[in-house]
């Protein structure tokens, strides 16, 4: 796997000008997954705790396989692996305010719209945090 | 909040006066420390959830057994964590250092014969990742061994569907720690610990995943013996 970019990835010096990496990697029985790489240590800061940079993996093998539209299958993972990296969960069953979003995840055998978007719950959420 | 599960050691003791001397000498008799497991939780998998997947659900554990990439399934007892090697890569040298969870089985079902060499002496080496890198030196893994070792205590029952495991570089440093036979890594919902210190059906704790994550099939499994059952009729 080469990894491509021309951003600052450092994070050693505790100012990562890079908050989600991406990778096309390879993951038995899952389509991609999100995690915090780097975090804050309990030292007492105002950052403690909080992630510095999220790694997320998309297993193209698998999203090539089941979904009928690579770039609907892409885009819907990508969606909503970036959506856990801005803290969202996903959605078990009914999506907050019964708008369909990215956030449901698991079935990209089926093209829908709202399988690239966020609803209008996670944007006003969303919008009020980073604001 | 962690929640763990207290032991309450209860010495019971008996004075006793012994002897016919007008110096009776006290002895004391002490029965040996009885530990009395309080009712509450024991198992806490904080540790090991802290990553977010997307995969589709098996809506029963026979369609999860059953999948290609399921190469093992097995129940058995947490035996101990160990420390694994790090692999090292993109971007900037990051740091993925492993963890493995030593199960001893008590019984494998599907690829107990493909895979039989890798359960030696009934031991299954499950391999997670540790988690996040403190960022001020890039290198240090937050969450000690310690954590997983109180959140999942030896002798806990687990049940898994395991895959193989992620390939993530092939830039591996502290190679002494690797594992002695092939690892594997479970699927999402493919780690679940029985839990007796739960009421009823929560009793069973998804490892990776939130308990609501869990297709209604799973929810209504009461315990560890039955989902092995189901997990049973999937074999080589």
């Amino acid at each position: 796997m080469t990894f491509h970019t021309s951003c600052d990835v450092a994070v050693s010096d505790g100012t990562p000008r890079t908050d989600v990496a991406w990778f096309d990697g390879w993951r038995d029985g899952v389509y991609g997954e999100a995690f915090c790489r780097y975090a804050w240590p309990n030292d007492g800061s105002s950052n403690q705790g909080e992630c510095d940079q999220n790694h997320v993996w998309i297993v193209g093998s698998a999203i090539t396989r089941d979904a009928p539209n690579d770039e609907h299958g892409y885009s819907s993972v990508s969606c909503h692996e970036l959506g856990h990296t801005l803290g969202f969960l996903g959605h078990q069953s009914s999506p907050p305010g019964g708008q369909a979003d990215c956030m449901a995840g698991g079935d990209i055998s089926t093209v829908r719209s709202s399988d690239v978007t966020y609803n209008d719950h996670i944007t006003a959420d969303f919008n009020a945090y980073y604001d | 909040m962690r929640i763990v599960g207290n032991v309450l050691a209860v010495a019971c003791c008996a004075v006793v006066l012994g002897g016919c001397s007008g110096n009776p000498e006290p002895k004391v008799a002490t029965t040996p420390a009885k530990a009395v497991a309080l009712a509450g939780p024991q198992v806490d998998t904080t540790p090991l959830r802290y990553k977010h997947y997307d995969f589709a659900p098996a809506k029963t554990p026979e369609e999860l057994a059953a999948a290609d990439y399921i190469q093992v399934t097995a129940i058995g007892t947490v035996e101990k964590f160990l420390e694994g090697p790090t692999y090292i890569t993109e971007p900037n040298n990051s740091p993925y250092p492993r963890v493995y969870m030593v199960v001893k089985v008590d019984k494998a079902f599907k690829g107990a014969v493909k895979h039989g060499s890798a359960i030696q002496e009934n031991r299954l080496y499950i391999e997670f990742d540790r988690g996040p890198i403190n960022t001020l030196d890039g290198k240090t893994p937050l969450i000690p061994m310690s954590d997983f070792e109180k959140g999942i205590p030896a002798g806990t029952r687990v049940a898994v569907f395991a895959t193989n495991a992620p390939k993530i570089s092939k830039q591996l440093v502290n190679t002494e720690r690797t594992a002695p036979v092939k690892t594997f890594s479970p699927h999402p919902q493919g780690l679940m610990f029985e839990d007796p210190g739960r009421a009823g059906n929560r009793r069973m704790v998804p490892g990776l995943i939130e308990y609501g994550q869990l297709p209604p099939v799973w929810q209504n499994i009461p315990n560890l013996d039955e989902l092995a059952a189901r997990m049973s009729t999937v074999n080589d």
